[in-house]
């Protein structure tokens, strides 16, 4: 009982990582599901394939965790509204589908706030600090890691940047306000460049910055890798902080970052939140440490 | 191919440090004087290798023998946390990467779908996936190792990729520019060879591997070491038309990749087969082995067509199947070797072994490129 399962799912990509006393594997397959019940075959059978690429037993994974798109609710161990996994607004009891199983402590959480964790290695303080993760990618989100804990809000859907209307009329998105900022500033606008996502982009982060004073604010999602992308949100946010004494005091663009092509923060996140799970991160703490125990 | 010449005094200096590193890698843990006794260099040659050796992290010292009468002797051992190998897998649909330590132990792997990616499409995702490995190795970098299908010079130029459509690209340099380390590639099937070979539970210095995947391919082993060919293309057996078929004589490959049987099997059994085929082929043999003894027997026919000259020729006495084939079993085995029996003088059949690999087909490669990757930057393994 000394591995870790760890699930960074998306609508095109799936990815699982099992981490066996400090040695990964990790398997990257696509997405090819047709209904939310196809979801549940459609994990198991990548953990699966992933255990025996590893040449690890089932029996020896200890825990699970999840990142996944929509809203998820960890306590009934359920997700709704990932369209890009069709599900809708009944609750895929993903939980309980994965339990027959593997029957182990499986922990779920969205996909944008368990990226955000995986990222708190990065600030001094993990476990007080707090960080924000904007995903720019075909949509955008945000979460917040405030004092350490994950923000959740009352629905779980504290952090839907992408909703907000940073200007009045404008396109829409899947339904969103006109101009909202997932439909003027993600994957598809953003790639042609011009200056008005970027801005839009850059007004969104220099809100995040105001509201909640992060040690540090991480830029990731596809679109986020490419370089020159990046050195165009930093400029326009270092003109936004700089048109305002008030705001170039308060925010130090230094705080600003990016997440690199080679980082996993989906995965990273997961096997946190798998960590979560006291008596898992006892037993993972001496495992991972202690050569030639058996599981 | 290097060509023999004089011995000048730094290379007679880099041979003596390779036999000493020879000698502790093959009996670590080991000592100075033991060294001595078994390379008749002298003791001062000796420590300042192992100086070096010591200097560089590669070897450690591991604590003190038993004494023979007087200060008891230092242990040497290699380190193996002192270097990776970094290694790439894209023989099948599934580009494999593993990140090594010195003695093969794996520290990382990352397996990624690419089913049909092609041309600069499929070196933009290599240079992706090392890029991530390298980032997850966690000592220097001894070497990068690609294990490639088609036809692989040793300058590291992809002459020929049908599968991942490159055409004399000399991806050993391309990859270096990127990186500093060495970059080294190896062909997939004589990787596999390798792997057996050296890892592999088989006593003797003669023997063909055959790889059965996404395409089919073969190392030739002979006297203990991989026969490259003239143009570095030995072993390309899947692409020898010698197969009959109604239509006329067809390649071994468009029969007996993993693909081809798994359509076989589909056909035969007359159902739909999409995805994966080494899944498709382990499910249906799973649920009913029984209906594909046809296509069994078919499939160890032709690869016995096409080996029968090969073995015959080389008087090979031993032949290895590596690849997801293990479901197809002993009726797959039994039919190569009466194919073979058919075709070849009743002295050599009788003599003849046909197995299925040692090493798990899905590391094999890697295992074999790592091997190579190790013997080509520091002489040993």
């Amino acid at each position: 009982m000394s591995s870790i399962a760890a699930f960074d799912v998306g609508g095109t990509t799936t990815r699982v990582a099992i981490d066996h006393r400090g040695t990964r594997t990790y398997l990257e397959v696509p997405t090819r599901t047709e209904t939310a019940a196809d979801l549940i075959t459609h994990l198991v059978g990548t953990l699966e394939e992933a255990l025996g690429l590893a040449q690890i037993d089932s029996a020896d994974i200890g825990a699970i965790g999840i990142g996944i798109p929509g809203t998820v609710d960890n306590r009934q161990g359920t997700v709704r509204l990932a369209s890009n996994l069709h599900i809708g607004d009944v609750p895929l009891p993903l939980r309980a589908g994965l339990r027959s199983h593997f029957d182990v402590p499986i922990t779920i959480e969205n996909d944008v706030k368990t990226a955000a964790l995986g990222l708190t290695a990065r600030i001094p303080d993990p476990r007080n600090g707090t960080l924000v993760y904007l995903s720019i990618g075909t949509g955008i989100a945000s979460a917040a890691i405030v004092n350490g804990s994950v923000l959740r809000g009352v629905h779980g859907s504290a952090g839907e940047i992408g909703q907000i209307q940073l200007e009045r009329g404008g396109p829409s998105h899947h339904g969103s306000l006109p101009g909202a900022l997932e439909a003027v500033a993600a994957g598809p606008a953003l790639a042609e460049q011009s200056d008005d996502p970027i801005d839009q982009l850059a007004r969104a982060i220099h809100t995040l910055f105001m509201l909640f004073d992060p040690d540090l604010l991480v830029v990731g999602g596809g679109v986020a890798e490419a370089d020159d992308i990046r050195a165009m949100i930093t400029d326009a946010v270092e003109r936004l902080r700089m048109a305002s004494p008030t705001t170039a005091s308060l925010i130090e663009i230094g705080r600003l970052e990016f997440v690199e092509p080679e980082e996993r923060p989906g995965i990273e996140g997961a096997i946190h939140i798998a960590l979560q799970i006291p008596e898992m991160s006892d037993r993972y703490a001496r495992s991972a440490h202690t050569e030639g125990e058996t599981a | 191919m290097r060509v023999a010449q004089k011995a000048t005094r730094s290379d007679t200096r880099e041979q003596n440090a390779t036999f000493v590193l020879q000698r502790i890698w093959a009996s670590a843990p080991t000592t100075r004087a033991e060294i001595a006794r078994e390379t008749n260099l002298t003791a001062a040659t000796i420590s300042d290798i192992v100086g070096n050796l010591v200097d560089d992290g590669i070897v450690r010292e591991v604590g003190l023998a038993a004494s023979t009468g007087g200060k008891p002797p230092v242990l040497l051992d290699i380190d193996a946390t002192s270097r990776c190998v970094v290694t790439l897998d894209l023989s099948g649909s599934q580009w494999i990467g593993t990140v090594h330590d010195l003695r093969q132990n794996v520290l990382h792997r990352d397996v990624v779908s690419h089913n049909d990616l092609r041309g600069i499409e499929a070196l933009a995702a290599v240079k992706k996936m090392l890029k991530d490995l390298t980032a997850a190795a966690p000592f220097a970098i001894l070497g990068v190792g690609i294990g490639t299908p088609g036809v692989v010079t040793t300058e590291g130029i992809v002459v020929e990729a049908t599968n991942l459509g490159w055409h004399e690209l000399p991806l050993a340099d391309v990859l270096s520019e990127c990186w500093d380390w060495p970059v080294h590639v190896v062909n997939d099937s004589r990787a596999t060879a390798v792997a057996e070979y050296l890892l592999g539970d088989h006593s003797t210095r003669n023997m063909l591997v055959v790889k059965i995947g996404r395409g089919v391919g073969s190392g030739i082993v002979l006297d203990g070491n991989i026969y490259d060919g003239e143009g570095s293309a030995a072993g390309e057996i899947g692409h020898i038309a010698a197969i009959p078929r109604p239509t006329g004589t067809v390649t071994l490959e468009s029969v007996a990749s993993t693909r081809a049987i798994a359509m076989a099997m589909a056909s035969l059994a007359g159902v739909d087969f999409d995805g994966r085929p080494s899944k498709f082929i382990a499910a249906q043999l799973e649920s009913s082995p029984r209906t594909y003894r046809p296509v069994v027997e078919q499939l160890g026919s032709d690869i016995a067509a096409i080996l029968a000259t090969v073995v015959g020729t080389l008087d090979i006495h031993l032949i290895v199947l590596s690849g997801p084939i293990d479901p197809l079993g002993e009726p797959l085995l039994d039919a190569v070797r009466s194919g073979l029996a058919d075709r070849l003088l009743p002295a050599l059949s009788a003599k003849l072994e046909v197995s299925f690999g040692d090493i798990d087909e899905r590391t094999a490669v890697a295992t074999g490129v790592c091997t190579y990757v190790i013997r080509e930057e520091l002489g040993v393994a």
